[in-house]
């Protein structure tokens, strides 16, 4: 693909299932969102679990002379357990609630990329994202998710409205218009 | 004229850090915060009458002055501590993208509102507007759960701040 000139490079029109629109968000809330560090933050909540057994251990677990290291050790696991479990589950009922709660999410975009920047536009709303603002950009098997730094952050494209060719033109772009943020996390 | 509203404004750093503050405050409901607060003097009495009175042993000791700290920490959490977090997060993000915060212009008319800037521009009209939500400095309108423009005050009269409101 030739990527010199001014004119665009890909474009294509496209809509928006609200499974690939959950699965886009979940992705973007473990990686930039309140899922960030979930396994560092789970991993002090089991050493503090543990540090609180030992602590009964050395009682005999007698938790009615040390009912707050019982308390501390239920609460320290159920965070364990919440980081690790549940949170990407909350993350993907979130990305559900606001693809529900919109009024654009579930319209067909005009996609197109130039060198700078890409736009996705339809009747009601334009937006223009320099590749430079992107954070992450990652790649599944179903769709491309572009994370930006400022307001409108999670950007999803589902390639299942892409023809084979429009989405590895695609894929090669991204790849390299974000090498550092691009992640292809294809099942291969 | 009396239905139009045509505005500009330049977010200025104190604009983002209120926004931010004040979209952390709408995010958390009272009851949450009063259930946090409650728990936190709870647990922190709590700690303090089993350290005053059952000290055993030192580990003992350290449950109870965990306990404390944790109710300290509960006590403190949405009033202080993650607010100063969020501020410190923003004044950061401001700067560090200072020369991506552009001036946006704000036009009513007819019953739509558009909000538009350099890099994107929307149209909303009654039925896509999800809330709109009047804090101490912005105005935010939502268009789904997530996702708002923001208005403040300061660049707004009261009048067109009315029009804003009964949109929906």
């Amino acid at each position: 693909m030739d990527m010199s000139g001014p004119g665009k490079l890909v474009c294509f029109s496209a809509g928006l299932d609200i499974k690939e629109y959950a699965e886009g968000y979940r992705l973007f809330e473990l990686r930039r969102g309140t899922g960030t560090g979930r396994e560092i933050k789970a991993s002090l909540f089991f050493f503090l679990a543990m540090g609180m057994l030992f602590m009964l251990m050395l009682e005999s677990f007698n938790i009615v002379k040390l009912p707050v290291c019982a308390i501390i050790f239920l609460i320290c696991m159920y965070m364990c357990g919440y980081y690790i479990f549940f949170l990407p589950k909350r993350a993907r009922q979130r990305g559900e609630r606001i693809y529900e709660s919109s009024g654009f999410l579930s319209l067909e975009y005009r996609y197109e990329f130039y060198r700078e920047y890409f736009v996705m536009k339809n009747k009601n709303h334009i937006i223009k994202r320099y590749f430079t603002e992107l954070s992450d950009c990652i790649e599944t098997d179903e769709i491309f998710l572009l994370i930006g730094t400022n307001e409108n952050r999670v950007t999803v494209i589902q390639k299942s409205f892409l023809d084979k060719e429009t989405a590895e033109k695609l894929s090669f772009l991204l790849s390299k218009k974000t090498i550092k943020q691009y992640r292809d996390i294809r099942k291969k | 004229m009396d239905n139009k509203l045509n505005v500009s404004f330049l977010p200025t750093i104190e604009d983002y850090v209120y926004m931010r503050l004040e979209r952390l405050g709408l995010k958390t409901s009272k009851e949450i915060r009063m259930f946090f607060r409650i728990i936190g003097i709870i647990g922190f009495m709590g700690g303090a009458a089993g350290f005053l009175n059952l000290r055993e042993n030192i580990v003992q000791i350290i449950c109870w002055i965990l306990l404390m700290i944790a109710g300290l920490y509960m006590l403190s959490y949405y009033d202080i501590i993650r607010p100063s977090v969020e501020r410190n997060r923003a004044v950061r993000f401001f700067n560090y993208n200072k020369r991506n915060i552009c001036s946006k212009n704000i036009k009513l008319e007819n019953g739509v509102l558009t909000a538009a800037d350099e890099l994107s521009s929307i149209r909303l009209t009654g039925e896509s507007i999800y809330s709109i939500e009047e804090t101490k400095n912005n105005i935010f309108i939502f268009y789904d759960i997530e996702n708002f423009i923001y208005i403040p005050k300061r660049s707004i009269t009261e009048k067109q701040k009315q029009l804003i409101l009964e949109m929906k």
